[in-house]
């Protein structure tokens, strides 16, 4: 059985394209502002994935690699 | 094709005897890109990879081996090394465009019929070493005629 990459499929489907980072909050400092963060944390556990971690550092890395070519 | 491993080869050390039949250094993701990151930053590699990289060899295959390297010495298990292995070939080919080298990242499936600079220079060095040997083996009987002592004995014909 001849042996297979699996490299281009695994780079494909990544689609850090399309990978949207969730935006902070900004934080108010207003006086009733609320002190914990109510919303419940299993709502984005898409952002708890090892998947999104390495997305996340692939694209750093596309845009340092854009950058160079267009400099 | 004779060369594979017959069945029941890896049966033949003791379970446990291989780093890859241990529990793997870097259970995470996390710990296997700080690993791969910390190895891949230095001088060393960047310009040995360059070199590889020049050499024409796909970033796929590369990537590949670099994980399966690090599941090989127990470093990670073979999923984590699947996870991290896009962020490699992405690593991998921002050295490229650093070094100012025209890669192939190995993502294409069209087929590359142009042939490559490496093998030609294969193929030359084979060819030129043909060359030398067939010269010194017609040079060699020249030199044996002119080392040919005079013969001295005293039946020796004048």
């Amino acid at each position: 059985m001849p042996l297979v990459n699996p490299g281009q499929k695994l780079y494909f489907n990544m689609d850090i394209e399309n990978l949207d980072v969730p935006a902070k909050k900004s934080e108010s400092k207003g006086l009733l502002a609320p002190v914990k963060n109510m919303m419940k944390e299993s709502e984005d556990d898409r952002t708890k994935q090892p998947a999104f971690t390495v997305g996340q550092h692939m694209l750093l890395f596309r845009k340092e690699r854009e950058r160079i070519k267009y400099v | 094709m004779f060369d594979a491993p017959i069945p029941g080869m890896s049966l033949t050390h003791e379970l446990g005897a291989r780093p890859w039949q241990s529990p793997a250094q870097y259970t995470t993701v996390d710990e296997a890109v700080e690993y791969y990151l910390e190895r891949m930053s230095t001088d060393e590699f960047m310009n040995q990879m360059a070199d590889v990289l020049e050499m024409n060899v796909p970033v796929t295959t590369l990537a590949n081996t670099i994980q399966l390297a690090g599941v090989m010495d127990g470093k990670h298990s073979v999923d984590v090394g699947m996870l991290v292995m896009p962020l490699l070939m992405e690593m991998i080919m921002l050295i490229g465009d650093n070094a100012g080298v025209n890669y192939d990242s190995g993502l294409t499936d069209a087929p590359n019929n142009t042939t490559k600079d490496t093998l030609i220079e294969a193929v030359r060095k084979e060819m030129q070493e043909k060359i030398n040997e067939a010269e010194e083996e017609s040079k060699e009987p020249e030199q044996e005629e002119i080392e040919e002592e005079p013969k001295s004995g005293l039946m020796a014909r004048r």
